[in-house]
């Protein structure tokens, strides 16, 4: 015979443990049985001492479109379902939600600790379900130990959630418009007070206000032409005068009189006196500016021509005179009856009105300009504040109006969803809880008390085999106690012996099948017995 | 031949005793090697079971013999053997043989073979275990018959199990003067307990009388004295002893002392790691202690492949 291979030696080798094993667990046979029992009996007893759990559920139609879409904004893009089913999920099991549902139907009544009462309301958002069966409907589930309190969950919870579907979406917009109510009252103020800042910086800042002449700049360049142009006319005046002046005082003598006797002989005139020249160039002067119809300047053409015509008679007389007429008063003594004198003072009277209405002229000029100049550092600054107030004015102007647009336009919205209250939500089945339980499921749990029993059963034949372990074979013989040993000698058992022992094995398959048995026949009526022990129960009890 | 009925020393031997019988009968005698023990004084001798065979009869029908005393006999009986648990059952029979045969090998080397020098009294072979009813009693007895077979060796069984005799019972000898007895009384003799079985080649000393001290006496000096003389008066037999468990009384591991090789009974299935672990603790480990695992069940991968090849005697088909 070919020597075992080493899988064939394996195999044996754990085969023989395993018959060792159960063997050894054989001998604790009858305590097994006994814990077996114990624990299916206790399992099962605690199996249907489990109170059913009843579930009621509602189904509701909700249109999503007007109920929702206010919930949703900014939230998620509109046309996405499932958002909207986690919107009302999330609605539905937040926790002032879930207060209130608590609340209204007396769960509350379970807890008596504020930490109870936490703990229920977490629980109870647990064990409520909504999903999104079809388009807008909407299934509202709730399981419970109290058939009645589930139904007045679900109710509790379809009433919460219409209220808050179409009533969300009103107080949102009251809201809304409360807001811009008071953000318009606000902006009302501001634009007051920018109003009035501007007027009074107006008011203050009168003097430096863009004018009709135009910018600062220009007007300061715009006084100082004037001024110069003004002086230059002084200067013109001034000059009008020292000469009319001087031919008054005698200092030039341009009517010819005084040739002979004065101590200043002046020779003979030319044929255009001085006085004649500037009387001209004043007019040429005046001509640059005004028309010949300013009166000062047909003023002027006038003494000119007399001036001319005098003179030139003044020569004739002179002549005259020098030839044949005694000496007499110097000419100037007689002046006051000359009408060119005359005439003269009378120019000299005006012009010198003229030289302190330029004087007066000039210096107002002057003193604007310094006013000007005064003003170089604030008038750029109060046209930039100007600028600023009035931006700013316009800009609390632009955002009144707008939130004024908005509150106009929330208003309408409002109107418009008003009007279609009445189509956005239908209960479709009204809330409801079988009386079948759904739950805990007891066939499964029989089941699985089974299961545990002889689990423990086997554990505990299998600890104990460990905790007090036998010999089965030479070889464990000598390993355990080091003996050699000599051999083995096979049981030889006496009719009675095996007798026995069959009827040992009997017994234990006998009482291992009944729970089996007895266990299985639980399970498969599992429900209906349950029902039937409530009742014994509570005929007993009460 | 080793049993060649020398007289023991001590025993009063009468004249006649000496009258050996002649080579015929001594021939005979080696067919079947009695062994005959000289008695003095049977009347002495209290309590004669009516188990008395017939071969004073039967030595009597040859002239040629004298007369002489022999020792009291015992039968064994296969069905009662079977019913006190001390043989096996039906068709286990061959199997247990067989498993003898191998176990018996090694204890006779042991107590005849070329080391047995080394240890004092190498023929006592004392079979014990820990706990009752591991089958003590049927290994030892078993062990004995298998023993009894072989040619050169005899056997000596002594029931040391003074509390539960079921060796004694089984053959009979329960009434009989014993160990105890001689333990006991100093007047008795070792010759006053000894009893033979001719068919199989086997004396036997029985437990005696249940006594209270019974156990203690098996401590006693007078019973180290006892195995001593027993060893060298029979230093050609297997002396095997069946013992009180280990662990139920005190004294057996005392008894235990005396012995030249132990044989441990282990009950498989029963006898648990600690128990071993004990007993074997109260031994002294300077003697050779051999192991035999008892009562095993049939395993599927067992260690009996041995089994499978079976050669042994059949006996011819018969030619008519």
């Amino acid at each position: 015979m070919n020597q075992p291979t080493r899988a064939e030696q394996f195999v044996r080798n754990l085969i023989f443990d395993i018959e060792r094993y159960a063997r050894g667990m054989w001998r604790f046979r009858w305590r097994a049985v006994v814990a077996i029992w114990i624990v299916g009996v206790l399992g099962l007893v605690w199996v249907y001492s489990l109170p059913s759990t009843y579930r009621a559920s509602a189904r509701v139609y909700v249109d999503t479109e007007n109920a929702i879409r206010p919930l949703l904004q900014g939230i998620a893009a509109p046309a996405d379902v499932m958002s909207e089913v986690t919107v009302v999920t999330r609605e539905m099991v937040s926790r002032p939600n879930l207060a209130d549902v608590a609340r209204n139907t007396g769960l509350q009544h379970r807890a008596k600790t504020q930490d109870e009462f936490e703990q229920l309301l977490v629980s109870l958002g647990n064990r409520i379900g909504v999903s999104g069966t079809r388009e807008n409907i909407y299934s509202i589930s709730y399981a419970d130990i109290d058939r009645q309190m589930a139904v007045s969950v679900v109710d509790s919870l379809v009433t919460t959630f219409v209220q808050k579907s179409l009533g969300g979406s009103k107080t949102e917009s009251n809201q809304a418009q409360q807001f811009l109510r008071e953000q318009i009252a606000e902006y009302e103020r501001r634009l007051t007070d920018a109003e009035n800042k501007l007027a009074d910086f107006k008011r203050k800042n009168v003097a430096v206000m863009p004018g009709k002449g135009g910018d600062y700049f220009s007007r300061l360049q715009a006084a100082r032409t004037e001024l110069s142009a003004t002086e230059a006319m002084l200067k013109v005046a001034n000059e009008r005068r020292q000469e009319l002046n001087r031919q008054i005082e005698g200092e030039e003598p341009t009517f010819g009189i005084m040739s002979a006797n004065s101590e200043s002989p002046t020779p003979a005139r030319d044929s255009s006196s001085p006085k004649i020249r500037e009387l001209e160039a004043q007019l040429e002067d005046l001509r640059l500016r005004y028309t010949d119809k300013h009166p000062r300047i047909g003023q002027l053409i006038e003494t000119i021509e007399t001036l001319k015509k005098q003179q030139q008679d003044q020569q004739n007389l002179v002549h005259a005179d020098d030839q044949n007429s005694p000496p007499r008063l110097p000419a100037y003594q007689q002046l006051d009856l000359n009408p060119v004198y005359q005439n003269m003072r009378i120019l000299l009277t005006n012009t010198e009105v003229e030289i302190a209405s330029l004087r007066t002229q000039r210096a107002q000029q002057r003193a604007a300009i310094d006013e000007l100049q005064r003003l170089v550092d604030t008038v750029p600054q109060v046209e930039a504040e100007l600028v600023r107030l009035n931006r700013d004015y316009e800009v609390v102007k632009a955002n009144h109006d707008q939130m004024l647009r908005q509150l106009e336009s929330a208003l309408i919205g409002e109107d418009a969803v008003a009007s279609i209250d009445d189509i956005q939500f239908r209960v479709i089945d009204p809330p409801f809880a079988s009386t079948k339980p759904v739950g805990p499921q007891r066939k499964l749990l029989v089941i699985g008390t089974l299961f545990v029993a002889l689990g423990v059963g086997i554990a505990l034949m299998l600890l104990s085999n460990i905790v007090d372990p036998v010999f089965f074979s030479g070889r464990s013989v000598t390993a355990v106690t080091g003996l050699p040993v000599l051999g083995t000698v096979s049981r030889s058992m006496t009719p009675e012996q095996i007798d026995s022992s069959r009827k040992q094995r009997f017994g234990v398959a006998l009482a291992l099948s009944t729970f089996i048995f007895t266990v299985s026949a639980i399970a498969a009526y599992a429900d209906d017995l349950a029902a039937v022990i409530r009742q014994l129960v509570e005929l007993t009890i009460l | 031949m080793l049993f060649d009925g020398k007289p023991p020393a001590g025993a009063d031997i009468s004249a006649s005793d000496h009258d050996l019988p002649n080579n015929a009968s001594q021939d005979e005698h080696d067919k079947v090697a009695p062994i005959y023990v000289e008695s003095a004084n049977t009347s002495d001798v209290p309590d004669l079971e009516p188990y008395l065979s017939s071969i004073a009869k039967e030595e009597s029908q040859d002239i040629s013999l004298m007369p002489r005393r022999s020792l009291p006999t015992v039968e064994i009986d296969e069905k009662k053997m079977g019913a006190y648990g001390l043989r096996a059952q039906g068709s286990d029979i061959e199997a247990i043989e067989r498993q003898f045969r191998r176990i018996k090998r090694p204890i006779i080397n042991s107590a005849f073979g070329q080391h047995s020098g080394d240890t004092r009294n190498s023929n006592i072979v004392m079979v014990v275990s820990p706990l009752a009813g591991s089958g003590k009693t049927f290994c030892s007895f078993n062990l004995a018959m298998s023993i009894a077979r072989e040619r050169d060796i005899g056997v000596l069984m002594v029931d040391a199990d003074v509390l539960r005799p079921s060796l004694s019972r089984g053959l009979g000898a329960e009434k009989c003067v014993g160990l105890v007895d001689y333990l006991h009384d100093d007047s008795i003799h070792l010759e006053n307990i000894v009893l033979s079985n001719k068919s199989h080649n086997l004396l036997v000393i029985p437990a005696g009388k249940p006594n209270a001290e019974a156990t203690e006496l098996l401590a006693s000096r007078r019973m180290r004295d006892f195995v001593a003389v027993i060893a060298s008066q029979y230093s050609d037999c297997a002396i095997i002893f069946d013992t009180p468990p280990l662990l139920a009384t005190n004294e057996a591991h005392v008894l235990a002392q005396h012995a030249g090789q132990l044989v441990f009974v282990i009950e498989a299935g029963v006898t648990s790691h600690d128990c071993v672990h004990q007993a074997v603790s109260l031994l002294d480990d300077r003697k050779p202690i051999n192991a035999i695992l008892n009562k095993t069940p049939n395993l599927l991968y067992g260690e009996t492949y041995h089994d499978r090849y079976r050669y042994e005697y059949e006996p011819p088909d018969e030619e008519t």
